[in-house]
C-alpha cells in the first residue's frame, strides 16, 4: 500500500513517528500547545459564509489565482500572523538562535474578487509543515463556512504515479480530488490512487468533506522545464469551466492579459547569480 | 487545558448514517515498522468489502487526500484517518494512514534538556480512548509491528508473531491463543536489558499474556506501547498482536498478519458476500507501491 503519507518511500524524513515508542516522552500539561478544539461555534466572523472560496495552495497556485482572477488591489481581510504553537515558539526561541529563518506564522489573506462580492480568493504562496496544517485550515474556516471551495495546488511531475510511462512530450498533467458532496459531475480525470495530496490541501479536502463544504481540488503535476506562468497557465481552462458552472459570476482575466500580470508579478530570478563565480 | 476529542464523522454516502459500534470488535493498526498493520488492514478492508462508516478526525492527525484507494469505494474520497464496520461480522475496521504530529522534531533534540517540547501522542491516545469508550466496543485488536533486528534468540526461532493481553482479557482467551492457535504470548523484557534472555514470569499479577510498562518492549511499533498502557489502565479490553519484521517489502508479513487474525476471528468464513474464503485481494493501492514502470527515455 503507496495511499499514506508514511509509505511514500520517499518520506524518509516521516520514520521519527516510528520510534515514539522508545522515547518515553513524558509531556508537561503546562508546556503543551494549546489547540483549539471544535472550530464548529467558535467562528469569529462570517466573512467567508455564502461566498465561494479559491484556495491557491503553494507559489505557483497563489501566482495563478493573483493573476487570472480580478482580485481587489489589497487584501480584505487580514489574519494576524499569529505563531501556529505560540508555546512552543517562545520556548524554543529562548534556546535556539533561530537559523532556518523566521519563525513559521499562519497568516491568512483573503481578497474579494472585482464583481458582485460572491469569490473569495486565499493565497497561500509558501508552504507550511505538515504539523501545521490543520491549524492553518482552521484559522481560514473560522471566518465562516463558504458556499463552494475551490483549491489549486502544483506539484512536481516526478511525484505523479502512473500506471503507464507518460510520453517523454507530457509537460504537465492535471488531476481531480472532490468532496463527496460537491454538486457537479466530475470535469477532469481523477486523481488516482495511490496518488495522494497531504499538508494545507488536504487539510482543507478533509474539513470541508467532514463538514459537508462541496470541495474541488484542481492539482496540477508539473514538470520542472515550464515557468512558473507556463505551470499556472495550466490551471485555466479548469477555473473558466468551474466559473461558468456555479451561478455565481466571476471576472477572470484572459489568457493573454493574465500571463502579462502573472509574469509581472512572478517573483523574479536572483541577479546575484552572475557574480557568484567571478 | 482543553481537551480535544476524536471526531467521528458519518460518511455522506453511507446508507445507514445512524451506524451503531456497540458490540462490535474494534481492530486497528499503528503506524510501525514496515507499515504492516495499516497493510494487513487494508487486506481485512479489500477483501472483506467493508463499507465505509465514516471518518476519523483529530488536529494531530496529519491531512491526507486522495481517491480509490480500494476496489469497493472507486470515486470515493479517502481521507487520513477512516472507520468501516460490519454489522454482519461485528467488526469495526479504523484504517490510519498518517502519523500523529510532532510539534517541533528538529527543535525538540536541540532543546529537551532544557524544557519539555513533546509531541502529541499522548493527547491523540487520550482523546481517541474517549471514541472508544463511547463507541462500547466489545474489545479492541491492535495490530502492530517490530523491528526484527530487535529480537532475542527465543523469538528468532518459531513464527514472528506475538500477542499482548490487557488485564482486563479474560484468561480463557489466552489458552486459546496458546493452545488453540498455538500463538506465543510476547516476551517480557526491559529495554535496558534488551540483549538478555527473557525472564522467567511471562505473568503480571497472575495473569498471563499481560504485561507492565518495565516489561514491554516491542521497539518500532509506533504508538502501540502508549496505546496499550494507557487504554489497558483504563479497562479496555485488548489484544496486541506484534510481528516482527524488516523495513522493505512487507506484503508478505502483511499477508502473514493478516491470516493469522483471521485463523483467530474466522472473518473470511463469516463473510456472506465473500466467494473465495481462501483468498486475499490487495487493494489497488496497492498496485504502484513501488512506483511506476520505468520511462521510456531512460532506454
Amino acid at each position: 500500500m503507496d495511499f499514506g503519507i508514511s509509505l511514500d518511500p520517499l518520506a524518509v524524513s516521516q520514520r521519527h513517528t516510528l520510534y515514539d515508542s522508545d522515547s518515553e516522552d513524558e509531556e508537561d500539561e503546562s508546556q503543551r500547545p494549546r489547540e483549539p478544539a471544535d472550530s464548529g461555534g467558535r467562528r469569529s466572523s462570517d466573512f467567508l459564509t455564502g461566498r465561494t472560496l479559491l484556495v491557491g495552495v503553494g507559489s505557483t497556485a497563489s501566482l495563478f489565482v493573483r493573476s487570472f482572477v480580478c482580485l481587489g488591489d489589497a487584501p480584505s481581510l487580514s489574519l494576524p500572523a499569529e505563531p501556529v504553537s505560540t508555546v512552543a515558539r517562545r520556548k524554543v526561541s529562548q534556546f535556539v538562535d533561530d537559523r532556518r529563518g523566521p519563525p513559521e506564522v499562519a497568516a491568512v489573506e483573503f481578497y474579494v474578487a472585482e464583481g458582485n462580492g460572491e469569490w473569495v480568493a486565499s493565497v497561500q504562496p509558501a508552504l507550511q509543515r505538515a504539523e501545521y496544517s490543520n491549524r492553518w485550515t482552521e484559522k481560514v474556516f473560522e471566518q465562516g463556512k463558504p458556499s463552494h471551495v475551490v483549491v489549486y495546488v502544483c506539484l512536481s511531475l516526478h511525484d505523479y504515479f502512473n500506471p503507464s510511462p507518460l510520453d517523454e512530450d507530457t509537460l504537465h498533467v492535471v488531476r481531480e480530488l472532490r468532496s463527496s458532496v460537491w454538486p457537479h459531475p466530475l470535469e477532469g480525470v481523477a486523481l488516482e490512487p495511490p496518488n495522494s495530496v497531504k499538508g494545507e490541501t488536504a487539510a482543507v479536502l478533509t474539513y470541508c468533506e467532514l463538514q459537508g463544504i462541496p470541495c474541488r481540488v484542481q492539482i496540477l503535476y508539473a514538470s520542472s522545464s515550464l515557468t512558473e506562468a507556463e505551470k499556472a497557465m495550466c490551471f485555466l481552462p479548469s477555473l473558466e469551466h468551474l466559473a461558468k458552472s456555479l451561478p455565481k459570476s466571476l471576472s477572470i482575466r484572459d489568457e493573454e492579459e493574465g500571463e502579462l500580470v502573472c509574469k509581472k508579478i512572478q517573483p523574479k530570478k536572483r541577479t546575484d547569480l552572475a557574480t557568484l563565480y567571478t | 487545558m482543553l481537551r480535544v476529542t476524536v471526531m467521528f464523522t458519518p460518511s455522506h454516502t453511507a446508507e445507514d448514517q445512524s451506524v451503531s459500534f456497540a458490540g462490535s470488535r474494534l481492530i486497528l493498526p499503528c503506524i510501525s515498522v514496515g507499515n504492516v498493520g495499516q497493510l494487513a488492514v487494508d487486506l481485512l478492508i479489500n477483501t472483506l468489502r467493508l463499507p465505509r462508516a465514516g471518518h476519523l478526525h483529530h488536529p494531530s492527525l496529519l491531512p491526507l487526500a486522495g481517491s480509490g484507494a480500494y476496489s469497493h469505494t472507486s470515486g470515493l474520497l479517502h481521507t487520513a484517518a477512516e472507520v468501516y464496520h460490519s454489522s454482519e461480522l461485528k467488526i469495526t475496521v479504523v484504517q490510519m494512514r498518517t502519523p500523529v504530529a510532532k510539534v517541533n522534531v528538529f527543535f525538540i533534540r536541540c532543546v529537551s534538556a532544557c524544557c519539555r517540547l513533546q509531541g502529541r501522542s499522548r493527547e491523540f491516545c487520550d482523546a481517541f480512548l474517549q471514541w472508544v469508550q463511547s463507541s462500547s466496543f466489545s474489545d479492541t485488536v491492535l495490530l502492530t509491528s517490530s523491528h526484527a533486528h530487535e529480537r532475542i534468540d527465543s523469538q528468532i526461532q518459531g513464527t514472528p508473531l506475538r500477542y499482548v493481553l490487557s488485564p482486563s482479557v479474560s484468561s480463557s482467551l489466552h489458552s486459546h491463543l496458546s493452545e488453540d492457535l498455538d500463538w506465543s504470548s510476547l516476551e517480557p523484557r526491559s529495554s535496558s536489558s534488551s540483549n538478555t534472555a527473557p525472564t522467567t514470569s511471562q505473568e503480571t499479577d497472575g495473569t498471563p499474556g499481560v504485561l507492565d510498562k518495565s516489561q514491554l518492549f516491542f521497539p518500532g511499533s509506533g504508538l502501540a506501547k502508549k496505546l496499550y498502557l494507557k487504554w489497558s489502565s483504563e479497562g479496555v479490553p485488548m489484544v496486541v498482536l506484534v510481528l516482527f519484521s524488516y523495513q522493505g517489502d512487507n506484503v508478505k508479513e502483511a499477508l502473514q498478519l493478516a491470516t493469522s487474525l483471521d485463523s483467530w476471528l474466522h472473518l473470511r468464513d463469516s463473510s456472506s458476500i465473500l466467494k473465495d474464503k481462501k483468498a486475499w485481494h490487495p487493494p489497488p493501492s496497492w498496485d504502484l507501491m513501488y512506483g511506476g514502470p520505468s520511462p521510456h527515455s531512460l532506454f
